[in-house]
């Protein structure tokens, strides 16, 4: 029994969203991972399924990011200039494969005064997502401190990033190229995947958080396999009066569709 | 002449009145044997000359009265007889089709009133089970109501605590800035030019219509409609964060009730009737479940710990590092029951320092960061950039 309510039906997602350039990508599979796929057709996600992943959204001041996750999660868009003051959130349930899984999608204050507070709470994340304005050169150059900074409470080995530029409404398609050439460098080296958005018109903002939502659950069910170990996920637990070892698995047999 | 006249006619003419038809033919009969008689001896007496002027005329009158007295003739008579005997079988047919009729008639209606009956039976059933039902939906829709109505108390209670805090921090802010006012407060307003002017090409890209000029790039800092001495305020920090989180709380409990209310409705609307005993099982799973979920969200670490391995659903995780002592099979069969109750106390005493050691993952520091931060080491300018209500 769950309390959590079946999710809208505008937030499943029964395949893996692609990415938007393959040069940028954090990975460029055409589907989810074998595993995962299986282990959910098996119901062995285990705790998947209750999970709250964490996700922060960092970046310059009025680059967008309050806009960013309004468009997505209340699909509206305030043209008036609302700093965020230290940190505020959003939940967003979606469901993946079949399992409920949900994004607790933390907007953080760009503006320098709140930055002692709002990285109390990066710490914890399971991707970063870091914007720029992409008619702002400037937001471009800024966003390998803010990276810097989100790792430092974070394991990079582990977090998902993703680098968004934003207000691509605003640029000509000519200046959006060039940006876009400078932005896919950046988001190269610092091995994020890289997204342009537009809040106010809505486009990719979608298909952008479909494809957060999918690799962070992606990347879950694998960590929740891996810790599993030996002992795979959902197995039960068979015990019989002769049984010298208590927890031998039922599964011990060979495994018939994961490799 | 005399006695003859009389003598011939004597003997039949009295009882006239009393003879059938074949009497009276036989009298004229009679009558006309009697005249052909007296003519004969007429025509002897005084020449067949002095009767032949009368004979026609006698034999005339003669037919008429044997024709009077014998009636119609018997072939008319039988023609009659012949129609008379086809009227009756017409007759005869035609009762016996409205006999039938008759009884026909009858039979018919009758089934006609057995289907009436037993569509009208049929409907006042259906409208008995109706009439159950909808009993039934508003029962359910009344247990909806009234769950309805504890949360929307709930939410209105936590409405008024955040519209609470909101008035406390707007306050805290407008105090601030009084005791800002006259002291001028060189330091911030340095630092928001400085910081003025790194802001002022995105303001100038940005969409507020509001654009700022150089001059006063301290004003582009500020949302739009919000006047410059309201700008500067200080709370300390603590405060700022304990407003932070509880705001953050907040949320997530609306977040959480709505969940709530949107599971009861639906089971409710789908109609699974849940017995009494189950319900209250159910609503202790709802509470743990709801406080494992704000924790989570909250990143709060005390509920970190027990988040995992505390419902049977998420079994997996429930020993993989420490098997227990190989003496105690039963108890570990029953692992799950076991733990349930073991960890109920604790959950409900909310203890705030978790024996175990945090896992690696969802421990959230309790806010005491050593980062530094000038703008926060001792108070935090807030006012320039708050919500901008009036």
């Amino acid at each position: 029994m769950n309390i959590l309510a079946p999710v809208r039906r505008d937030r499943v997602l029964a395949e893996l969203p692609q990415c938007l350039r393959k040069e940028a990508a954090l990975h460029v599979h055409k589907d989810f991972h074998p595993r995962v796929t299986c282990a959910c057709q098996e119901h062995r996600t285990g705790t998947v399924g209750f999970k709250i992943s964490k996700v922060i959204v960092v970046g310059d001041l009025s680059v967008g990011k309050t806009c960013l996750i309004n468009r997505f999660c209340k699909d509206i868009f305030d043209k008036n200039y609302k700093a965020t003051i230290g940190v505020d959130f959003e939940m967003e349930r979606f469901e993946v494969l079949g399992v409920p899984f949900s994004l607790q999608l933390w907007d953080t204050a760009g503006q320098e005064r709140f930055k002692c507070i709002a990285s109390t709470y990066y710490r914890g994340a399971q991707a970063i997502i870091i914007v720029f304005n992409l008619n702002d050169v400037a937001s471009l150059e800024h966003t390998k401190q803010w990276l810097a900074d989100a790792l430092k409470e974070n394991d990079p080995s582990s977090v998902l990033l993703f680098l968004v530029g934003s207000k691509k409404d605003l640029s000509t398609p000519a200046q959006y190229a060039l940006m876009e050439k400078d932005a896919l460098k950046v988001a190269q080296e610092m091995k994020a995947e890289y997204w342009a958005v537009s809040s106010l018109t809505g486009e990719n903002v979608r298909e952008f958080f479909f494809r957060v939502a999918a690799l962070t659950f992606e990347a879950n069910v694998l960590a929740e396999l891996e810790k599993s170990g030996a002992r795979r996920i959902g197995d039960v637990v068979r015990i019989s009066s002769n049984d010298s070892n208590l927890y031998l698995t039922a599964g011990k047999k060979k495994p018939t569709c994961c490799p | 002449m005399e006695p003859r006249r009389v003598a011939p006619g004597a003997p039949g003419w009295g009882p006239r009145g009393a003879v059938g038809p074949r009497m009276v033919a036989e009298l004229v009969y009679h009558l006309a044997g009697a005249l052909g008689t007296e003519l004969q001896e007429l025509a002897r007496r005084f020449g067949p000359e002095a009767a032949a002027g009368l004979v026609p005329l006698v034999v005339r009158a003669l037919e008429l009265l044997e024709q009077a007295a014998v009636g119609p003739t018997p072939d008319s008579l039988q023609v009659s007889a012949q129609l008379a005997e086809r009227e009756l079988r017409r007759l005869r047919e035609e009762n016996e089709r409205l006999c039938w009729e008759l009884r026909a008639g009858p039979q018919e209606e009758r089934a006609l009133l057995r289907q009436l009956k037993e569509v009208t039976d049929r409907q006042r059933d259906e409208l008995r089970a109706y009439n159950r039902d909808l009993l039934q939906r508003g029962l359910e829709t009344e247990a909806l109501q009234e769950q309805l109505q504890r949360l929307l108390l709930v939410n209105a209670e936590l409405r008024q605590k955040l519209a609470a805090v909101q008035t406390q921090l707007r306050t805290a802010q407008d105090r601030e800035t009084e005791r800002q006012q006259p002291g001028g407060g060189a330091d911030p307003p340095a630092e928001e030019r400085a910081r003025g002017q790194v802001w002022g090409p995105e303001h100038q890209q940005g969409q507020e219509p509001e654009r700022a000029t150089p001059e006063d790039s301290v004003e582009a800092a500020q949302p739009p409609g919000r006047p410059q001495e309201a700008g500067q305020c200080r709370i300390s920090r603590e405060e700022f964060e304990q407003i932070l989180q509880e705001r953050n709380e907040l949320k997530a409990t609306v977040f959480l009730l709505k969940e709530e209310l949107a599971y009861f409705q639906r089971e409710l609307l789908t109609d699974h009737r849940v017995p009494g005993l189950l319900l209250e099982a159910m609503k202790v799973a709802v509470r743990k479940q709801r406080k494992k979920i704000k924790a989570k969200m909250l990143g709060t670490p005390e509920e970190a710990e027990s988040s995992d391995d505390e419902d049977g659903s998420w079994l997996l995780l429930a020993d993989d590092k420490d098997p227990p002592p190989p003496e105690s099979k039963i108890q570990s069969f029953f692992d799950l029951w076991y733990r349930g109750k073991a960890e109920s106390p604790e959950d409900e005493t909310h203890s705030p320092a978790p024996g175990k050691p945090e896992a690696e993952e969802e421990t959230q520091p309790s806010p005491a960061p050593e980062l530094p931060c000038p703008a926060c080491q001792e108070h935090l300018c807030l006012g320039a950039s708050a919500t901008p209500e009036a």
